[in-house]
């Protein structure tokens, strides 16, 4: 069974060890991109993912700029550590290659996919890795004009040969819990999004341009009036919530450039997703239901959790898939013989665990690796270690069961808390149930009834 | 000796050089047995202690100067970067006059680590300068780094001596280093040069030089050739785009200004000026495209080079530098006839901005270079037909014509909105778990109804509460004496403390029918009582938080709070004498509607129990009862009730004259008579009314906006006491009737204490719609629930918050912002018909200081056209009357018309002009400020809905405006139009 529980603590630290920075220079008769990476669990020394031309210079380095801000940016109250840049992530495979990061507060994500047709290189070695987005190469970036040849290296084609002494990038970062957890969790709240609107580059500047000055502490909605969208400060029928709503002022300078934004809003409205189209490249930018609340902390992977993933399917896993493949449960269970019943529910649990990325415009999972050790993903659920910790006190009791109601108890800090599952509901009497009503993920106690039951 | 003694002798020292033969001939090993009795000497003789002599606070240590310094180069000598980091008063001792004699010497392997190291503090090693930091590299001591460099070398150029500041740019030639490489990092790395021009840079008396700083320096070197200026010129414009701050963007946009580039260099530089257009300082954008205007019509201009980056440029939201986009685009156009189409079709993308002037310059290049037969150029200019000014679709006439033009207004239908539907409909406690699931989220306010619904739940459910069930409430317990005992935090509102202390009441009584179930209870509430009366003995300020709830008195904070207590009073009365009649009160559709279907069932319950219902539950029932399904309820009522019960709900629902005929009921048929006619008053209530004041009871408060004489006090200097002294502020001020309360005293106030608690006051509803209008505390998070006292009348309410809120424009604390945001959007939710005192607080906040507020009452304003329940023309005469003495900036009003208001559907567009014109009219004759723009609107929506002018204004208003230069014009457009 894999599931590790060693807590780990903040103090921890990651670092990315790159051989050389990532720069923008002129190389014979092109400008190339060169994108220095690193990964703790890089099998092979530094490969070379992709060496290609790149078919819209301009607007992928626009996207990457606007990435690059996304990663830089904090929207929590405290910028602790702000300067302590987290690189992004590029997984490269399947004719694609996606650039993802997170703000540091973990609250808005974003990804640049560069498509099939936004390329022309071939792809050396398929996987996941962090990149080094360092200030310079990100003010270069700027310089890339439309019709310029631009060649985009992702880790260097020709091995070279290290000299003594040269000096390699080396950049130490406070393990960003709150990063790697967002990066997991958000997938999962993405395949629950849906298309909630189109806009064309009039509609979304008309839009965009009524986004309140100043950082507004209330939640704004986006709603239609005849044919204009617009944010308002008041909820209509079918209206978007977008807390933190300055938070899209990330994304203002790319509106000019699009071609058409679609919006994907969380049935729940627990997220909102912005997708800009650019032909062969595409933006996508998540915004967390508010600006104090992470991807991270909301729980939405605890539920698929629960259950333990057997260490042989991810090895199975890990075999049948390459970067950026669709991920198909029913072909990887006929194809490895698994139990179809309980590859059901593998796709969140695998995505909880940071082995899959979700592609909103195509409907599918597809297979990406976090370049983190895959023990410092399932380490990070502190209420998931909670609950456990609660089961091995022998503080769970089941008090009744029957078809469709089940209820516990559970004790707590001095009270013993009721814990009831009927049908879909789930209900405690802990102070965190009764806050959030489950909006934010299940509290320890519904947890360590629902693994009680499991096993 | 021991190592030791020895240090404990060379403190006696008179000399620091005397310690060195000493230092010099220690051995690896002997520094390392030096640390620890270093670190002991240290923290004996360096570490400072406080005392006080008498009203100072002094600091000493041990050690003499000297001493300190002794013992900082034994340090130095001996201990590693680690431990010489930590350790104390080696920041000062770090400068020239203690390194150089030693360096020579002993120069330690982490000497360049720890000088680079301390690059990121704020407080960088305040003896070390660039200059000699550039002579121990030199010497080959030290190891630059450029972050460092790029900080140290701004203040290099500035020197002190004596009182005198010197401009000394010759220190940059002191090393070959400096021009030829450390002078660039200034433009790689974040670094204070713009700090340094400003404040270190003091005019220099001595100097000849008239002008001094930074940008003089580069000046000279660039002139005299020491430092390439191409290069200068290139770097200040490639760093704009490195993401530096704010002020030193924009110090090398100013230094590339300064050094006055000739036509010919900005020609070479298209590629710099093109990536400083992308810069996310503004003023940068505007110094590069100054130059591009300068460029735009000359020979080797890469015109494609700036049209690549102009859809970022013309949709920009700084003003400034769209324009000059437009005007770098129409010189490119006028050099490039060929291609005016497309670069036309590239200038439409201005019409975006909701601004006149922007829009004029964009279609005058249009109208100037564009071919009115150009298909794709005219179906672009059609894309933005709805967002342009009336004037600027005239002059786009050619380019619009026979073209299909897609209309963004909405089309306009009044809507009706029904409350009493499926899905308003208030989720019913229908089983145990349900009532425990609600209590425990209960005190969170996650639903404004659950005040209302846990009274009412318990009530249905107390028999339930038995064995196992007892102790499921446990946690739910703990909950609320953890609530009650907890500091005030910024979402609690006085209601959620009272309905803990509701909770913790019901529980006293469960404890007291089920002692032995309810052991744990008794022991959690026994526990937080005692932890309350533990906390009251400690600190002495400490409010007591476990009293009853009819112990508890709400006096302070107004009377508007006595109708919630009652209602949970009633319900504990209710559990206590085993009567299970509901409350009537309880909402049963959202927000707060009573369906008078429900209301008529809850009442014939009574009846069949022979039992009366409560007088403030059945006020409260009455006022939040909704009229939708009159005629069902009437049936239901005449089927279901009798005798007074029925003749009221006859009276209440039916439009006939029904007859006003109180006996036992005398306040809810009052307040059924205010809930049907709020706003007048039916002579048949007058009997009952005794001396109540009936300006109360419908809101019809006499109000004004005009300057109120105050006096402040102001220290005079010369005769040395504060004197008073005249102003006048600007006041919104509402005539509420206000009774007076006679105050106890002595043996009264004793007998009314002792005797004032466990009862259910008589309260006549609509008299207990009052706040103390002092301050804003926690009422902000109350604003809902207080609302849904009164849904088919907020008025009474509505001017209440303004008199708390709203009548100053003075700066409002968050509270009071909150506090109408609020109010707002409970008024937002309820969507009643609109009194004058509702309009008087939309109106006030639609020129409230708080930007949500502002367009929350925007929507309450579209949401009530739609449903036409508000007056537009109100609204323009009380915005009118607070603009007659300036109360508020106009500009506020016009941007949120602009924003929020402007465009939404014809008739919302006939209302608005309504409106401006009802505002205008209210006006001063001598004009105020920013009134230009107002005008400009009404004149826009009076050309947009065919409609005229309004003559009043033309014969007072305008005539008179008309007279004014900033006006002139636009009134004659206005007249002639």
């Amino acid at each position: 069974m894999y599931r590790s529980y060693q807590f780990e603590t903040m103090e921890e630290t990651l670092t990315y060890h790159y051989t050389n920075p990532s720069s923008l220079q002129r190389v014979n008769d092109h400008e190339e991109l060169f994108l220095s990476h690193y990964s703790e669990v890089q099998e092979k020394e530094a490969p070379c993912f992709f060496w290609g031309r790149l078919t819209n210079p301009y607007i992928t380095a626009k996207c990457l700029i606007t990435l690059s801000n996304v990663v830089r940016s904090s929207f929590n109250l405290s910028p602790f550590q702000l300067a302590l840049l987290k690189d992004p992530i590029v997984t490269a495979g399947n004719d694609t290659i996606r650039f993802e990061g997170f703000s540091h507060c973990a609250g808005v994500y974003a990804r640049v996919d560069v498509l099939p047709k936004g390329h022309d290189g071939e792809f050396l070695e398929c996987g996941t890795t962090n990149i080094d987005f360092n200030q310079d190469m990100i003010s270069a970036l700027a310089s890339v004009k439309k019709d310029e040849n631009v060649v985009l290296s992702v880790g260097k084609k020709e091995v070279s040969v290290q000299k003594n002494g040269e000096k390699t990038v080396e950049r130490k970062v406070p393990l960003p819990i709150k990063w790697i957890k967002g990066l997991s969790t958000v997938q999962i709240y993405l395949a629950e999004t849906e298309l909630a609107i189109t806009l064309n580059k009039i509609q979304a500047l008309q839009l965009f341009k009524t986004i309140p000055k100043g950082n507004p502490k209330e939640d704004y909605y986006l709603i239609k009036r005849g044919n204009k969208s617009t944010f308002s400060p008041v909820a209509q029928a079918n209206s978007i919530c977008i807390g933190g709503i300055h938070r899209l002022r990330l994304v203002e300078n790319l509106i000019p450039l699009v071609n058409e934004i679609k919006v994907f809003a969380h049935p729940d409205m627990k997220s909102t997703t912005w997708q800009f189209y650019f032909g062969e490249v595409r933006f996508s930018l998540s915004l967390s239901r508010e600006t104090w609340r992470g991807f991270s902390g909301e729980g939405a992977s605890l539920d698929s959790l629960v259950e333990d993933v057997p260490e042989e399917w991810l090895k199975y896993f890990d075999n049948f898939s390459y970067s950026n493949q669709k991920f198909n449960p029913t072909l990887l269970a006929i194809e490895e013989n698994l139990d179809i019943n309980k590859i059901e529910n593998i796709t969140s649990r695998l995505s909880a665990m940071g082995l899959l990325g979700y592609d909103l415009d195509e409907n599918y999972f597809f297979h990406r690796r976090l370049p983190f050790k895959l023990n410092r993903i399932t380490s990070l659920n502190p209420r998931l270690k909670n609950a456990e910790k609660l089961l091995e006190q022998e503080k769970v009791s089941i008090v009744s069961k029957s078809e469709n109601r089940i209820e516990a108890t559970v004790e707590g800090s001095g009270v013993t808390h009721s814990v009831v599952l009927e049908g879909k509901t789930e209900r405690c009497t802990c102070t965190w149930f009764s806050k959030h009503q489950g909006d934010r993920g299940l509290c320890k106690h519904i947890l360590a009834v629902k693994i009680k039951l499991e096993n | 000796m021991t190592l030791e003694n020895h240090y404990l002798e060379l403190l006696n020292l008179t000399k620091t050089e005397s310690i060195f033969p000493f230092l010099q001939q220690l051995t690896d090993k002997d520094k390392k047995e030096s640390v620890p009795i270093l670190k002991k000497l240290s923290k004996e003789y360096l570490t400072f202690t406080y005392y006080q002599e008498g009203d100072t606070y002094k600091s000493k240590r041990k050690a003499t100067d000297l001493q300190a310094t002794i013992l900082n180069y034994c340090q130095f000598v001996c201990y590693s970067l680690k431990e010489f980091e930590k350790a104390d008063s080696i920041r000062w001792f770090f400068k020239k006059e203690n390194i150089d004699p030693i360096i020579d010497w002993y120069c330690p392997s982490w000497f360049s680590d720890y000088i680079n190291n301390q690059k990121s503090d704020d407080f960088f090693l305040p003896n070390v300068n660039y200059l000699w930091l550039i002579e121990l590299h030199e010497k080959g001591y030290y190891q630059p780094d450029k972050e460092l460099i790029a900080k140290l070398i701004t203040s290099c150029i500035f020197e002190r001596e004596g009182k005198n500041d010197l401009f000394k740019p010759e220190n940059l030639t002191r090393f070959e280093l400096t021009l030829k490489e450390h002078i660039w990092y200034v433009f790689y790395y974040e670094n204070h040069i713009y700090w340094s021009d400003q404040y270190l840079n003091f005019k220099d008396k001595s100097n000849e030089i008239s002008e001094t700083g930074w940008m003089k320096a580069f000046k000279i070197y660039s002139d005299n050739g020491m430092i390439d200026r191409m290069r200068i010129l290139r770097e200040c414009q490639l760093a704009t785009v490195r993401n530096f701050n704010n002020s030193l963007s924009g110090w090398f946009s100013k230094l590339f200004e300064y050094l006055d580039p000739t036509n010919q260099e900005v020609l070479e530089l298209q590629d710099e000026l093109a990536t400083a257009l992308t810069s996310v300082q503004s003023k940068s954008v505007n110094v590069a495209l100054k130059y591009y205007k300068k460029i735009a019509t000359e020979k080797g201009f890469q015109a494609d080079l700036f049209i690549q980056n102009s859809s970022v440029l013309l949709t920009s939201s700084t003003k400034s530098i769209v324009s000059s986009s437009l005007m770098v685009l129409e010189k490119i156009a006028s050099k490039n006839k060929e291609r005016a189409n497309f670069i036309c079709e590239l200038a439409c993308e201005a019409l975006i901005h909701n601004d006149e002037s922007l829009q004029d310059r964009s279609s005058k290049l249009i109208v100037k270079y564009g071919d009115t037969s150009d298909e794709s150029l005219k179906q672009t200019i059609g894309l933005y037909h709805d967002t342009l000014f009336v004037s600027i679709k005239k002059q786009l006439a050619d380019f619009l014509r026979d073209i299909e033009i897609t209309t963004h207004a909405e089309e306009f239908k009044i809507q009706k909105i029904s409350v009493i539907t499926d899905e308003n409909k208030i989720p019913e406690i229908s089983t145990f778990d349900d009532l425990l699931f609600l209590t425990s989220q209960a005190f969170d306010g996650n639903q404004s109804y659950h005040f209302d619904l846990l009274p009412a739940s318990l009530i249905k459910f107390h028999e339930e509460i038995v064995n196992g069930n007892v102790s499921k409430l446990e946690p739910v317990l703990d909950r609320a004496c953890k609530f009650l005992m907890q500091d005030w935090s910024s979402t609690r509102g006085y209601l959620d403390d009272m309905l803990a202390t509701y909770f913790k009441d019901y529980i006293e009584i469960l404890i007291q029918k089920h002692p032995k179930e309810s052991k744990n209870l008794a022991e959690i509430l026994n526990k937080h009582k005692a932890k309350d009366l533990e906390e009251k003995q400690k600190w002495s300020y400490h409010q007591l938080r476990f009293y009853a709830l009819d112990q508890i008195t709400y006096r302070k904070r107004g009377k508007i709070y006595n109708v919630f207590q009652n209602i949970l009073l009633i319900s504990l009365e209710k559990i206590k004498t085993k009567q299970h009649t509901p409350l009537l009160s309880t909402p049963t559709h959202l927000p707060c509607w009573i369906s008078g279907v429900m209301l008529v069932e809850r009442l014939s319950l009574y009846q069949k129990e022979n039992k009366s219902p409560d007088d403030v539950d059945l006020q409260l029932a009455i006022t939040r009862i909704s009229f939708e399904d009159s005629e069902k309820t009437i049936r239901l009522a005449k089927e279901l009730l009798k005798d007074e019960l029925l003749n009221l709900m006859l009276f209440l629902f039916s439009t006939e004259q029904a007859l006003f005929n109180a006996n036992f009921y005398t306040k809810a048929w009052i307040t059924a008579s205010l809930v049907k006619s709020p706003r007048s008053i039916d002579p048949a209530i007058v009997p009952f009314l005794s001396n109540r004041s009936t300006v109360n009871l419908t809101a019809s408060y006499n109000w004004k906006v005009y300057e109120k004489e105050c006096f402040h006090q102001v220290y005079n200097y010369q005769s040395k006491k504060y004197i008073s002294e005249k102003y006048f502020r600007k006041t919104l001020e509402i005539d509420i009737v206000r009774e007076k309360t006679v105050e106890k005293t002595g043996l009264k106030k004793l007998i009314s204490k002792l005797f004032s608690s466990n009862q259910i006051l008589e309260l006549d509803i609509h008299d207990t719609i009052s706040f103390r209008p002092e301050d804003v505390s926690a009422e902000q998070n109350d604003a809902v629930r207080l609302f849904s006292l009164m849904p088919n009348f907020p008025d009474l309410l509505c001017a209440q918050i303004i008199e708390l809120a709203l009548t100053t424009n003075g700066d409002s604390s968050e509270a009071s912002k909150r506090l109408v945001v609020k109010s707002l959007q409970a008024l937002l939710n309820i969507g009643t018909t609109f009194g004058e005192m509702s309009h008087l607080f939309i109106a006030a906040s639609m020129i409230y200081q708080d930007k949500t507020a502002r367009s929350i009452s925007a929507e309450v304003w579209i949401r009530g056209v739609q449903t036409q329940k508000i007056d537009s023309r109100l609204i323009g005469f009380i915005i009118g009357k607070h603009e007659y003495t300036e109360f508020a900036p106009i500009k506020r009003f016009t941007d949120l018309i602009i924003e929020n208001m402007y465009q939404i559907s014809p008739e919302h567009n006939r209302q608005l002009e309504i409106m401006i014109s009802a505002c205008l009219k209210e006006l001063s004759m001598i004009p105020i400020k920013n009134l230009k723009k107002l005008i400009e609107l009404y004149n826009e929506l009076v050309s947009l809905n065919k409609s005229k002018v309004d003559s009043d204004l033309i014969a007072n208003q305008f005539k008179e405006w008309g007279k004014s230069d900033t006006l002139k014009k636009t009134i004659d457009n206005l007249i002639k139009s």
